[in-house]
């Protein structure tokens, strides 16, 4: 597989400095260009179409933001680890969230970036480069799986919960079993769960 | 006779009409005094706090400064330390290297705190969407949930797109606190029992966040719930838990909300809602961002 192709993006040259030999030991990553201002960054973006783009958010010309709209635009399936001095306040705006990876404080850069970029790099070779998500158990329930979780808590059988629905039996065995999935439960830890999440609202 | 007692009279209403006028003019001279020194005192009120918002806008801009530096010497250390194996110098020096690093990482966590105490004072608000805060507290969070392996469920996090005006980065923070105070009340469970929910909900004027974990649960003197002035967790201590929830008390305050301490009934642990006026839909809207 090909290196993941990264830019560089710190305002700080001597950071950028701390930082470049650290991203260039690491195996199977490749800086393709470094970057100080938001513009640089840009045309950075533009001539080497990186997968990953490690990014300052304050950059003395224009907001760091601007340089992950402009790679998402024309890579949306590339990544982006924020590393800021600001990270505990960092806000991301809903339509970066897809593109962003990786959430990073400046102070302890050396084994964040490791961390997260190695994590990146097996997580692209397990899907063989294919929009690869940050690892993590979080789950969020569809409206429908929220509906059939709550008849669960009712004490509804599968059949009553179709009934209710409007659905096919089968369809419903397929949200119990995502659900299964989603909360990393058994059938009867789901039942609990269910009753439990009913009485709770 | 009767000339005399008209005249009698006059003179009698001129002098009271006299002592009338007067007596307003005093009243008149009493309140333009009144006035005056309320004007002072409120001239001498605005100073001050104008010199305070210099002091903490100071602070702040001093605090971000500090912390580049503070980088590049923890950066530094920590790439001394991880090359210590390789140099028989940098292993003499292994000791002094990892007191740097650990005094780096004080000076840190002292920047830390003081950049969040200073946040939850300055305010620049502006239309946010608190699904989006949410979502950042729980990136910025992550690496720290999944070494815990803490399972983590949303709702509404992916759909809400409620609007509060607000300060991204002073709302942020607080709802860092409030998980982090729930990934340390995890700590002392299996990993294969640690739960963590986040839910966000839009209800008629509010919206609401919901944490909830399954922790041991908040201590009893905490549960009571009521306006954020009355809570008797409304703390300044500056340390562990006190400042997160200072943090939150602050936040919650300064946005209007209201916060409720509770036990989770689906989860067994501790449950902490907020809840923020919804903006109205009236008001303008403009993408959220911060730096």
């Amino acid at each position: 597989m090909d290196s993941l192709k990264c830019v560089l993006v710190e305002d700080h040259l001597m950071f950028q400095d701390l930082l470049l030999p650290l991203l260039q030991g690491m195996a199977g990553l490749q800086v393709t260009a470094t970057a100080r201002t938001a513009a640089e960054a840009i045309a950075a973006v533009k001539s080497t179409d990186p997968d990953l783009l490690i990014l300052d958010l304050s950059l003395p010309d224009q907001p760091g933001l601007v340089v992950a709209e402009a790679l998402q635009q024309q890579r949306p399936e590339a990544r982006v680890i924020v590393l800021s001095g600001q990270a505990s306040s960092f806000v991301c705006p809903r339509e970066l969230e897809p593109c962003l990876y990786a959430v990073v404080d400046k102070t302890c850069a050396f084994s964040a970036l490791r961390q997260e970029i190695g994590q990146l790099l097996t997580l692209r070779a397990s899907t063989a480069g294919a929009d690869p998500s940050p690892p993590g158990r979080r789950t969020e329930l569809t409206d429908r799986e929220q509906q059939v979780l709550a008849l669960i808590g009712q004490g509804c059988s599968s059949k009553a919960i179709a009934q209710t629905l409007g659905l096919a039996l089968g369809t419903v065995e397929t949200h119990r079993r995502n659900l299964r999935v989603k909360l990393d439960a058994s059938g009867s830890e789901l039942v609990r769960l269910a009753v439990l999440q009913s009485h709770g609202h | 006779m009767a000339t005399e007692a008209a005249l009698a009279i006059s003179v009698a209403v001129a002098v009271c009409s006299l002592l009338w006028a007067l007596a307003l003019l005093i009243r008149l001279r009493q309140q333009q005094r009144e006035l005056r020194r309320s004007r002072q005192a409120l001239d001498l009120q605005q100073q001050t706090l104008r010199r305070k918002l210099r002091t903490s806008l100071t602070a702040a801009v001093v605090a971000h400064e500090i912390n580049q530096p503070l980088s590049s010497l923890s950066l530094i250390s920590d790439q001394l330390i991880g090359q210590a194996g390789a140099s028989a110098d940098l292993a003499a020096a292994l000791p002094m290297l990892q007191v740097l690093r650990e005094e780096s990482k004080r000076v840190v966590d002292l920047i830390e705190k003081m950049r969040m105490l200073l946040r939850s004072v300055e305010s620049e608000q502006a239309p946010i969407c608190l699904a989006e805060v949410a979502n950042s507290a729980l990136a910025y969070l992550r690496r720290p949930l999944a070494a815990a392996s803490v399972q983590l469920s949303c709702r509404g996090l992916d759909t809400s797109r409620a609007l509060l005006h607000g300060d991204a980065a002073q709302l942020q923070v607080a709802v860092t606190n409030l998980l982090r105070n729930a990934l340390a009340a995890l700590a002392d469970q299996r990993p294969a029992e640690r739960r963590l929910a986040v839910e966000i909900r839009e209800l008629r004027q509010e919206v609401e966040l919901k944490v909830s974990d399954s922790g041991p649960g908040l201590p009893e003197p905490l549960l009571p719930s009521g306006p954020i002035g009355e809570q008797p967790w409304a703390t300044t201590k500056t340390t562990g838990m006190g400042l997160g929830l200072y943090l939150v008390g602050a936040t919650v305050e300064n946005h209007r909300g209201s916060v409720q301490l509770g036990r989770s009934d689906a989860l067994g642990g501790a449950e902490i809602i907020l809840r923020f006026p919804l903006l109205e839909a009236t008001e303008p809207i403009a993408p959220s961002r911060t730096k």
